[in-house]
């Protein structure tokens, strides 16, 4: 089930409101155990049948726990837990790349076909951080498995994240969390996130795949470039849609998300990017992967392999292909070639120059990430590059005129529009207290229109 | 919090809930239609959960697809959208629906690779099936004739804005090898489209709101096929004329298949005109292999003036198979066999024949066309397909 879908918005969520407000808030574990069973629901509407694994991936990490807090057999204990965890994503996501590659290189073995059940990536990666922060004595062990399985299944975020650590959510599972103004505010932030998917993320993603979808022989250079720039609006509305979606979902219910974007396409940098795109990826991969194997505190050669270990583990987390890894060592080298070779040039030049040189770099980078195949890779990049169908083509003018209002509103949500306004408005004027809301009940009304009017609904990041 | 935050935050909150709320009563309590008009399709059944459906979530997603369906106002919200995207937002393309014209509604053509040495062969394959067909007929000593019609975004690739595909490229790759192939293989065929620019391509040939042709364009048609038979095989067939027919304009507004993705928003004042002879022919009509009779018109009239029409008031639309006997023994019978632009000119042609026997083979399957064609062995045996379909083997395509 995906938040932009009608057994969502008007089957699930208003009786999940229902059930879980009409427990009296001193019921704590009460409506803790309605929220568990409604999030459980919530994942079998992928396949009753995939809820065994998310429910092994919760017994492999209360045990690991558990085991990991009785000190003896403490790294142990922890080895087995990741192992466990790795072999579930391994066997659902990885074994038939890994087939694949095996057999490329001569070896003939058979490729098993594996379903990839929803959110595997996330709550996968959650639970690692689970077990690692026990180990490392960030947390005390979950004893009561509900609450646990609480924080990994946790409907919000359970798809497509962010991915929460259970150190940032621990202490709200037991507390009288919610609140009456983290209710609407919630609820506020998911119509915007709601319509950002709806109105945005969906046309952008029409655009990208019937440019994407053109073949070689007529793709112009204007048109390659404008399905690699309606991918990346596609990607960042869709993704960043899903986080606003669930960090106002987390917020009705008094759990308080992390951002997972801040603007990425003002960066000035491709590390600045990295800092502002997927914030909860970068950070686990930080504390969990680079900062273990010595993060930038080694020699330089080290250095380079941690950066590109990290950044191919980057690429894989996306998906079994490897296009992916190719995209992830892309900002592997992108981002040493910033630290070490063009630094300097960095603090030089007008800014501007440094914005259009990185949204160039991500642009190429998105459409290294959207290309299926070697063929629609090297499509796309003799098109981009002057080498297709000439320098344009009525494709173009035709997406142009055909998604002008989607365009120009992609371009104004990409800017940080809401802080110059908050900047302006005061906090109690008319503007903050009854425009924003008004506005976000008109959003949700252009998204039901699009919702019930249109076919094109997909969610790029639930297949991570 | 202030009290008026925390008044408007009440308000939002009860709102957005009523909305969740009263939209999920609205979908299930209203009267449920079953078919979407506009969209000229049936909805979503609901789905049976199963064991197998719920264990890998085809269950819920197929109940996603009827919830939407079902949901709501959607008819209405589809006709919003739709003004919005014309009038508000001026899109050139609405639901598949060139709108950039003023006159005349086109539809949307996919950008495409014109591939000759494709279409090349498949003209031939096309060609040589259809000799195979040719041979059958004159084997037994009847006549074969292909009759290819324009489609309406080939009449109109003019009216195309630039940026758009016509299919211009396509259509003259696909004529010039189709018809050439079909005299290589001694096929007799008339192209509809060297008539009509011979007699200066009218406009009112095509019509304006959607992909068939008007009542103009299908009687120069008939008159060039006609002439045609009569020339092949030294009859002298009935030819209807402008003394034969009295044309009528139906009252009703012509909600041609354009008009109607448009939620009938694009005003037209093009009419449904038909034709009907001044000295009637009785005949009895036969539809859907039935033995029993049918319709004792070749036209379905509507139950009143101020409902939509379609192109479906011709014959009453795509049936598998129709026969229509006059008992007039002396004159030949005919097989006319095609897409849906066959439908407007039976209304008339059958005035010619003894035994008129339609043919529509996406639907029909009883046997195959040269089965049928063996068995029945009419005298003459016409294939009417437009411009879009001459080289498709799927379909009227498929003679074995």
């Amino acid at each position: 089930m995906t938040f932009s879908s009608f057994t969502f918005l008007f089957l699930f969520l208003p009786i999940l409101l229902a059930c879980y407000f009409a427990v009296p808030r001193r019921f704590r574990q009460a409506r803790n155990v309605i929220l568990l069973v409604f999030s459980l629901i919530f994942y079998s509407f992928g396949g009753v049948k995939f809820l065994l694994l998310l429910l092994a991936s919760v017994c492999i990490n209360y045990t690991g726990g558990i085991l990991i807090a009785r000190e003896r057999w403490k790294k142990t204990s922890l080895v087995l837990a990741l192992s466990a965890n790795l072999a579930l994503l391994v066997w659902f996501k990885y074994i038939g790349f890994l087939a694949e590659t095996i057999s490329a290189l001569g070896f003939s073995i058979p490729i098993p076909s594996v379903t990839l059940p929803v959110g595997i990536s996330f709550f996968t990666f959650q639970g690692m951080s689970y077990v690692i922060d026990v180990y490392r004595g960030n947390t005390a062990c979950q004893r009561n498995p509900l609450k646990l399985a609480l924080y990994v299944a946790l409907f919000p975020q359970l798809v497509a994240g962010p991915i929460v650590r259970y150190t940032d959510i621990a202490e709200k599972i037991d507390a009288d969390r919610e609140s009456p103004s983290d209710f609407t505010d919630g609820l506020v932030r998911f119509c915007f996130g709601l319509a950002k998917k709806m109105l945005l993320a969906n046309a952008f993603g029409e655009v990208a795949d019937g440019i994407f979808g053109t073949e070689a022989a007529i793709l112009s250079t204007s048109a390659a470039w404008l399905g690699g720039l309606a991918y990346t609006f596609q990607i960042y509305f869709d993704f960043s849609a899903y986080s606003d979606m669930a960090i106002g979902l987390g917020q009705v219910f008094g759990f308080h998300f992390n951002e997972n974007f801040n603007y990425p396409y003002i960066s000035r940098s491709v590390t600045e990017f990295w800092r502002r795109w997927h914030i909860s990826l970068s950070s686990w991969f930080r504390d969990y992967v680079y900062i273990p194997l010595g993060g930038n505190r080694v020699t330089t050669w080290k250095h380079i392999r941690n950066i590109l270990i990290v950044w191919m583990l980057t690429g894989l987390w996306h998906g079994a292909s490897w296009n992916f890894v190719l995209w992830g060592l892309w900002y592997g080298l992108l981002l040493l070639g910033e630290k070490y070779l063009w630094n300097r040039l960095l603090d030089k030049g007008p800014a501007v120059l440094h914005w259009l040189v990185t949204m160039v770099i991500v642009v190429l980078g998105w459409v290294l990430f959207r290309a299926e195949t070697l063929d629609v890779v090297v499509k796309m990049f003799q098109s981009l590059f002057g080498f297709g169908a000439g320098l344009t083509s009525g494709q173009t003018i035709y997406y142009l005129l055909e998604y002008w209002p989607v365009w120009i509103c992609g371009i104004l949500a990409c800017l940080p529009i809401k802080k110059w306004l908050e900047g302006i408005f005061r906090e109690d004027g008319f503007f903050r207290v009854w425009g924003v809301k008004i506005l976000a009940l008109a959003l949700f009304a252009f998204s039901y229109v699009q919702l019930v009017t249109g076919t094109f609904n997909p969610f790029l990041y639930y297949r991570f | 919090m202030t009290k008026q935050k925390k008044i408007a935050s009440i308000l939002f909150s009860v709102a957005l809930i009523a909305v969740l709320v009263g939209v999920l009563a609205v979908t299930i309590w209203r009267p449920k239609e079953t078919f979407s008009y506009f969209e000229n399709r049936d909805y979503a059944e609901w789905p049976s959960a199963t064991v197998e459906n719920t264990a890998n979530g085809e269950y819920f997603t197929d109940l996603e697809t009827a919830l939407c369906d079902y949901a709501a106002f959607r008819t209405t919200l589809l006709k919003v959208k739709t003004w919005a995207d014309m009038e508000l937002f001026q899109k050139p393309v609405v639901n598949d629906v060139v709108v950039t014209d003023d006159e005349v509604l086109l539809s949307y053509q996919e950008y495409e690779v014109v591939d000759e040495s494709a279409i090349q062969q498949q003209a031939e394959e096309m060609a040589q099936s259809l000799q195979l067909l040719s041979e059958t007929v004159e084997e037994y000593g009847g006549t074969f004739l292909y009759v290819a019609v324009p489609s309406q975004y080939a009449y109109f690739e003019d009216r195309y804005p630039s940026y758009l595909n016509n299919r211009a490229e396509y259509t003259e790759a696909e004529t010039t090898a189709f018809f050439p192939a079909l005299e290589k293989y001694d096929v007799h065929y008339l192209d509809i489209g060297a008539v009509w620019e011979s007699e200066g391509s009218p406009v009112e040939y095509m019509s304006s709101v959607d992909h068939h042709y008007t009542w103009a364009g299908c009687y120069s048609a008939y008159r060039a096929v006609m002439a045609e038979l009569n020339a092949l095989t030294g009859e002298d067939l009935i030819v209807l004329t402008d003394d034969d027919l009295e044309l009528n304009a139906l009252p009703n507004p012509y909600l041609g298949s354009y008009a109607r993705k448009l939620c009938g928003l694009w005003k037209s004042s093009e009419s449904l005109v038909y034709a009907t002879l001044k000295e009637e022919i009785s005949f009895t009509r036969y539809d859907w292999g039935n033995d029993t009779p049918g319709a004792s018109s070749t036209l379905a009239f509507p139950a009143t003036n101020g409902e939509d029409e379609f192109y479906t008031f011709y014959m009453g639309g795509d049936v598998s198979e129709t026969i229509i006997e006059t008992e007039r023994e002396g004159l030949p019978n005919l097989l006319v066999y095609g897409d849906s632009f066959t439908n407007e000119m039976e209304t008339i042609l059958y005035a010619s024949f003894d035994k008129t026997v339609s043919l529509d083979l996406r639907s029909y399957d009883e046997m195959s066309l040269l089965d049928y064609v063996s068995d029945y062995q009419p005298e003459i045996v016409i294939c009417i397909r437009d411009y879009e379909q001459l080289l498709s083997q799927e379909g009227n395509g498929a003679v074995q």
